[in-house]
Formats: structure tokens, sequence, C-alpha cells
């Protein structure tokens, strides 16, 4: 009872903030001094068929019932334009971009899968690596060990991905020929291909987000390590395996889990920059050339997608919590 | 109890351990050649103050120091050389043979698993292939044998949703899951309320009679000693002092020290009451009394609270209050001490901390040296904050770091004084010489400087000004009783002098019966009961202050045993208190 009252209250929540950010974008593209109209009106742009296009565009009407429009658009569709011309936007329609003549949700559909097949590989693999290195590193303290992994965590976490991304390319693709320098491959139609393909853009990410999960987990296992519910598991004689896993990892991985959804949530909106590294056509690529051609229907539509998989992300995560932690609800 | 030619179960002998590397005294032993025996259906009790080197003697006996750790001597178990042992052996000792209960219960249990899993991972570390059905039938039988009468509920519990006797009781439960022959108790009572406290030693004593356990009682409790152990071992910077029965210990003492150590443990008085039936006379005659404290001879108040409520929010995004202070009026002269006591949760912080303006009220007023805190400016509570000193618990964490203790006595100056930098340096001095501090304390930082030293520093911050009221917040609990001897006497010898109010706000009713001339005693937020010192710690109208005087363990075995029985009697009646 109590939890199905918490998650309404935070769906309504995720609604609110969902609404407040389609308005700072909605408001954001105002503000530019740019008139989507023109870009669309053609040569010679007399005023006519500007005022033409406008109309078309929805773009005539006030700036509210402009919003109005967009976020009617989400939940029950919308048609620009009338008669024989008339674009219809499916629901849900987050806009429509008239430079690629497609709408904002099919955009998002189609390249959704090439940035989610990054992000989910990406962040299974450093995870695993992070958290594997960062336990291996608090418990050999001090060794040989803990310093070459707290080493090679001072690069990951220092170098950009670009650099990463590019060196990655330069060695497995130009010098041993190991695998492609870029491109995407649908899992559908050749699974090892896709593979092949993904393999450098993970290992990218890996890299540097496998660094911060492995100095954040080696600090919290160092603390755990010294609670005293660890000498009271020790205490009963229960095995240094079972007292670190259980005991120490358990705990240790609480503040991980709250970081990992927000790397994931933010991840999936869109890897931009190892997407252009590696020529991938995801949701990040897109947006930039949306932003460089002043797409700004594919902008609002983007950057509400974005959020909205972080607000999501946000709320599995206090799902997860009250999971591994139970003292979390009691707090709620 | 049994004799003191029982078998031994456990023996220490010539033990000494050193840390090697880092600290600069490296090397130097923390245990010196410490040698003491366990024998069966006996509690054998490890006493010393701080740096004793008590507990790290205990977690050698169960191979637990940290990995450079240098231990020579002789440990064996029955004929088992434990020194040197294999780890897997050790294993199989640890929760099994010997069983171990750590002080603070909240942070002992892993805050993340229930406490059926918690206690069942131990049952099933000593004993494998024990079925589902197996485990959870013998984990109901333990807690039940430790006086837990939900188990079920119990076992279903993370941690944060038990008390802090019902954890205690549950960690017992998986100290003698395994069916050990030694239990080590390490501080077990030291993070509870007296009253709670009081069923835990009953707890364990039951526990030595009924199964013959050997208990190495770790304490620098003198009440808890005088009330549980057989034996004594008087420990002081890692070598043994004395040993001793306690009966012997506590009314001959040989060593200077012991006598030292049982001199500055601060005594009760001897219950007056013989039983209900006596008191009954006392009750009525304070019903004439006003509920009030009354109002000694002469003086003006210093402080005065009517019908105070503190409600403490609790966040969320369905918010309920708990009341923590419920309807409490007080009055403190000018010149004298009150004493606060109550048990943890009972809201004696949070009145202390509603007169220093540090939480809003809910209803009622504060009268600050003539200053009404609800309704004053901000300017008009910053003057009344001005006459008002506090003392906290803990000086280390009350005491900025980065600070040297001379800016630390001197911010109040600052804030509030129109002296300039040179008057400041000679209040800060003639400050430190009142707290008997050398005057070279005033360029050092906080680190450098003992547990008791710094308590002197936080006393000295807390006069700077010449206050009107000195709250003080558990001021030597987390002292050594040696130390806390000398606090206190510092403290009525300032207050004598400096004639300021004083809240001293305490959770031992002994220190509070040493220093205090009025108490009031918290229960749940109200004051159950007030009045002279003198009158209600030694003849209490109370159920409720009877019941936490006589739980109260006293540094006597004599006393303490007729103590023992009066909170037999007391617990077997439902608390009545605060109901009338």
């Amino acid at each position: 009872m109590r939890t199905a009252g918490f998650v309404a209250y935070r769906i309504a929540g995720m609604l609110v903030v969902l609404l407040a950010i389609a308005a700072i974008t909605y408001a954001i593209f105002y503000l530019l001094p740019t008139n989507p109209a023109q870009l669309s009106c053609g040569k010679p742009c007399t005023p006519e068929n500007l005022a033409r296009v406008e109309r078309f565009m929805g773009y005539d009407l006030p700036w509210y019932q402009q919003f109005w429009d967009f976020l009617r658009g989400i939940v029950a569709g919308r048609t620009y334009g009338s008669g024989a011309g008339a674009v219809t936007c499916a629901t849900p329609c987050f806009g429509y971009s008239f430079q690629l003549n497609t709408t904002v949700t099919d955009l998002i559909v189609s390249r959704f899968p090439v940035t989610a097949s990054i992000a989910v590989g990406a962040a299974a693999v450093w995870l695993v690596v992070g958290v594997g290195s960062g336990v291996a590193s608090a418990l050999t303290r001090g060794s040989a060990i803990d310093r070459g992994i707290m080493t090679i965590a001072i690069a990951g976490v220092s170098a950009p991905s670009y650099l990463v991304g590019l060196l990655a390319i330069l060695f497995f693709s130009f010098t041993l020929h190991l695998l492609p320098s870029g491109g995407y491959v649908a899992f559908g139609d050749d699974p090892l291909q896709w593979l092949g393909h993904l393999a450098l853009p993970w290992f990218t990410l890996a890299f540097i987000s496998g660094a911060v999960y492995a100095r954040l987990t080696r600090g919290q296992m160092l603390e755990v390590m010294g609670e005293d519910y660890i000498r009271t598991a020790r205490a009963k004689g229960l095995t240094e395996r079972r007292v670190v896993v259980r005991h120490g990892l358990r705990n240790a991985l609480i503040p991980v889990v709250t970081i990992f959804g927000l790397d994931l949530g933010g991840l999936l909106g869109g890897a931009v920059i190892t997407e252009k590294v590696f020529s991938m056509q995801g949701l990040g690529a897109l947006l930039i050339d949306a932003v460089h051609t002043l797409d700004l229907q594919v902008v609002v539509g983007f950057t509400l997608f974005a959020a909205f998989l972080i607000v999501l992300a946000n709320f599995a995560v206090d799902l997860v919590y009250g999971l591994v932690d139970p003292r979390v609800k009691a707090r709620v | 109890m049994s004799d003191r030619s029982a078998p031994v179960v456990l023996s220490v002998d010539g033990v000494s351990i050193s840390f090697p590397g880092g600290a600069p005294e490296a090397g130097r032993p923390v245990v010196d050649r410490v040698s003491f025996e366990l024998r069966r259906g006996r509690v054998l009790a490890l006493v010393g103050e701080s740096g004793s080197g008590k507990s790290v003697t205990a977690m050698s006996t169960l191979g637990l120091l940290p990995r450079n750790a240098r231990v020579t001597g002789s440990i064996r178990l029955g004929n088992e050389e434990l020194i040197g042992a294999d780890p897997a052996r050790l294993r199989e000792i640890r929760g099994g043979r010997i069983g171990t209960i750590f002080q603070e219960p909240m942070s002992a249990f892993n805050p993340v698993l229930s406490i059926g899993a918690q206690i069942g991972e131990a049952l099933r570390a000593h004993s494998k292939g024990l079925g589902r059905a197996s485990v959870h039938a013998a984990l109901v039988d333990l807690l039940a044998s430790v006086g837990i009468d939900d188990a079920r509920r119990v076992l279903r519990a993370f941690p944060h949703e038990l008390s802090g006797g019902q954890l205690q009781r549950a960690m017992i439960a998986m100290a003698i899951s395994g069916d050990p022959a030694v239990l080590i108790a390490d501080e077990p009572t030291t993070a509870l309320d007296v009253t709670v406290q009081a069923g835990i030693l009953d707890l364990i004593r039951q526990l030595r009679d009924r199964s013959g356990l050997a208990v190495l009682l770790i304490t620098h409790d003198m009440g808890v000693v005088a009330d549980l152990a057989d034996d004594v071992v008087v420990m002081r910077a890692g070598a043994v002092v004395e040993r001793a029965d306690v009966g012997t210990l506590f009314s001959r003492p040989t060593e200077e020290y012991t006598a030292a150590l049982l001199a500055a443990v601060p005594r009760l008085d001897s219950l007056g009451t013989a039983g209900p039936g006596s008191d009954r006379v006392v009750i009525e005659d304070r019903a004439a009394e006003p509920p009030a404290l009354a109002t000694a001879a002469s003086g003006h108040a210093a402080v005065t609270l009517t019908n105070v409520d503190v409600v403490y929010d609790r966040r969320g995004w369905r918010r309920t209050g708990t009341k923590a202070v419920d309807g409490v009026s007080l009055e403190i002269q000018a010149g004298r001490i009150l004493g606060l006591v109550g048990e943890s949760g009972s809201g004696k912080s949070t009145v202390g901390r509603a007169i220093a303006g540090l939480v809003p009220l809910a209803a009622g007023s504060i009268d600050v040296a003539g200053i009404d805190l609800g309704a004053a400016s901000a300017r008009a509570l910053r003057t009344a904050r001005a006459r008002i000193g506090y003392v906290f618990q803990d000086p280390a964490s009350s005491l900025n770091p980065r600070f040297t203790i001379e800016q630390s006595i001197g911010e109040p100056l600052r804030l509030h004084s129109s002296l300039d930098r040179a008057g400041q340096r000679t209040r800060v001095a003639d400050l430190l010489d009142a707290v008997q501090l050398p005057a070279d304390t005033a360029g050092r930082y906080q680190h450098e400087l003992s547990g008791g030293q710094r308590q002197r520093v936080a006393i000295a911050r807390a006069i700077a000004l010449g206050p009107a009221l000195l709250i003080a917040d558990e001021p030597t609990s987390a002292l050594d009783v040696s130390v806390q001897a000398l606090v206190l006497d510092l403290l009525r010898e300032l207050q004598g002098r400096l004639g300021f109010a004083c809240l001293f706000i305490s959770h031992d009713l002994a220190v509070v019966h040493e220093l205090v001339d009025e108490v009031a005693v918290m229960h749940r937020g109200r004051i159950v009961e007030s009045g002279a010192a003198a009158l209600v710690l030694r003849s209490p109208a109370d159920d409720y202050t009877r019941r936490l005087l006589a739980a109260a363990p006293v540094a006597d075995p004599v006393d303490q045993r007729a103590r023992r029985e009066a909170w037999r009697a007391l617990s077997l009646a439902p608390i009545t208190s605060g109901v009338s």
C-alpha cells in the first residue's frame, strides 16, 4: 500500500519535471533569433511563401498555443497543414523535422537501437570491470596490484573519450586490423558484426567510466571493511570470501547503484562524442546534426526524450535502492 | 555461579601484542605479558580505561587483530593452542567454541540483511547441511532463549527496525548459536540505557548459570563489574595491575591504581526505600507541592520554561511530527545546578537545544535572562545566546580541528565582545588558567590534546562571555572515570566561583547525584518527577524514576545485589509514570 502510494507520488513528480523541461526547451527554441519557417521556405522566399510555410508549421499561432499543440501532440498526435499536402504525425508526436521530412518519433525509434547498443553494452562492461578492479584494489590495499589498478584508473578518469577512441581505432583497427574502425550493423542482420562494431565504443566508454567506478568502489570497500559488522561477520566464523561479498560488497555497492542508474540514463540519451568518433548514427550524432542545421523540432524532441530517460533512470534507482537498502523504505 | 576451582576453559598466558611499523612508538607492545584464566561458569571482567589494551587482548583470542599485529605468548582453548593456529580452524572456533558480543548493537549488525539472515548465517557456518525449516526452528528457539517473545517478527526485521535492547539480545542469540564454551562480551551494555542494560546483564548471568559459559567481560564500568563479574583483572597501559575475586577487589584493593579507579567512580546513595509500601507517604507528601520546581530560597530565575512543546517534523511526502518535548515546565535559579536525567530519546537534549534557541518551539515559552526567546527580535536573540554557554558530549567533534585552541576559545569573544585583539588574548589566557590548562595550550590544535583537556577547552569556550546559564549536555560521557571526576570537580568549582546557573543533562544518575542541586527526570518527552536532588534520588515518588534508579548499577557488589533484587521486583510491574 505504502509502496503503491510512493510510486504514484513519484510518477506525478516525474510528469511535473518533464513538463518543466518541455517548457524550458521550448522557451530556448523561441528565444533563438531563427525562424524555422525561413529555413523551409525555399528560394526565393517571398513574404507570401513564408507566411504560408509558417501557417503550415503552426508558427503563426501565439507561443502558448504552439506549446499546447506540442504537448497535445505527444498524447494525441497532430497534423501539420491541411488538405492534400497535410503531414500527419502519429501519437506520440514529439515534433516533425521539415528538413528530413520525417517525424521526430520515427527518428528516435530508428536511431535509438544504435545508442542503446552502445550504452547498455558499455555499461555492463564498465560495471563488471570497474567494480571488480575496485574490490581487488581495496582488498590488496597498498600492494603493487592496488597501485597498478589505481594508476590505470587515473589515466581513465583524466583521458577525454575522443582521445581514447582515436587511440583505440589506431591500435585495434589500423595496426592490428582486428576490429572495424566505425559504423554499425544491426544485431538482427549479423550478431557477430554487431559485436565487432561495438567492441571499440564499449571499450572506450568502459575505460573512462570504469575508472570512476573502480575508484568509487575502492573507497567504499575500504570504508565498509572497517565497519563493526564486518568484525561481527568474522567473529561468527564466516569464510573471508563470504565476509567480503555478502557483508562488504553488498554494502559498498549501494552508492554505486545510484551513480550507475544516472550514468546509464544519461548515456542512453546519446553518447555524442563516441558516436561521432566511431561514425555511428545514434541519437547523439543525429542531435549534433540537428543543432548544426537548426532543426529545432528535432532538438526539442530529443532533449525531452533524453530528459525522460534520465528521470526514468532516477526513478528506477530509487526503486532498486529500496531493494538493496532496507533503511530507505523507512525514510520514504 | 560455580566455585573458584571450576575447570579452566581458556587460558591466556604471557601474551604480548605489538604493531610494528607505522606509528612513531611502533614496536612498543600495546599489551605486555598479560595472563588470566577463564573458568567454566564464571565471569572474568577485564577492566581498564581507554587505551589499557583490554579489547585488543580479547580480540587476540579470536585471531581477529589487524594483519600487522605481532602476538607472542600462549592462548589455549582447552588443550588447543590458538596463537598461530590454522586460519580454517580459527574460523571454526569463532562463532563455534567462542561466541562474541560487541559494544554497539546497531553498528555490529549488517544494516542491509535481516536479523534472521544474519543469525542463520552463523548457524549454518558451524553446522553444515541444515535444512531451511530446521534453521528457522533453531532460530526461533534461540531468540526465545534470550528473552525475545515475538521471534518471528524479529527474524524478519532489519537492524534499524529494532531497539538497542532487542538487537543486543539478538546479538547474544547469535553469539550462543554455536553452543560456545566461552562468551566474549566487549562492552556489551555501554551503548544501552540503564534499564535495558540491567536486562542484558541479567541475561548474561542466566546464560552463565544455565549452560556453564565462561564469560570474558570487557568493560570500563565498575558498576557493571560489581553486578556481573566473579573475578576481575585490572589493566592499565597494556599490563595487568591487579587480579582478585570481585568481593576482595571492591572491599580491599591492594594496588593504588585500583583504589584510585574505584574512588573516581561517582556514587549513588543506596536506595532508601525498602518497598513500594513505604513510598506512599512520600507520594502524598509531594502531591501538595506544585509540579514545577519549587523555587529555592532567594535567587531569581536564570531560565524559565513554561509548557514547552518541541515537535520534530519528519521529512518526506507524508509528514508526521514526533513530539520530542511535551509540556515541559522548569526553572533554574541563578547559581544553581539542575540535573536533567532520562534515557535516550526522552527529550532531555532537545530541552537543552530549545533553550539555546537551536530548535523552534511548537508551543510554550522560554525565558532566558529576562528575554522571551519566542517573542525576541533577531538582535535580542543574539544577545540571549551570548548569555548561554554550551558544552557538548564529544569535545573532539565540537571543536573545529582547523582552529587553534586560542581561536576556539576566542571565537565567542570576537563575535560578542568589544575586546580588541590583545584584550581577547589576555582573556583566553585567563580562561585557560581557570580551566587549569597550561598557557601554552593556546597555540595548539585539538588533536594534540587528550579527551579531558579538550573538554576543559570546551568549558573555557562556554564560559568565555560570563554566561548566565551553562548548558552541559553529557559533558563527561565520552571520558574515562578518572578524567570525568576531574572535569566534574572543575565544573563545580567554576560554578561556585562564577555563579552561573547550570543545566546538566545526563543519563548517568550517579554523576548527577554528585553534582546537582535539583533534578528533573524525563521520560518520553515529559518531566515525570522533579525536586531537590537528594530527595528525588533517594526516595523517588515516581514509578519510572524508581525503576531508573534501581537499574543503575553501583560499584559495590553487595549493594548492587540488593539493587538487582529491587530492579527485578520493579520490572515485573508495568510502568505507570506519566499516566497520572
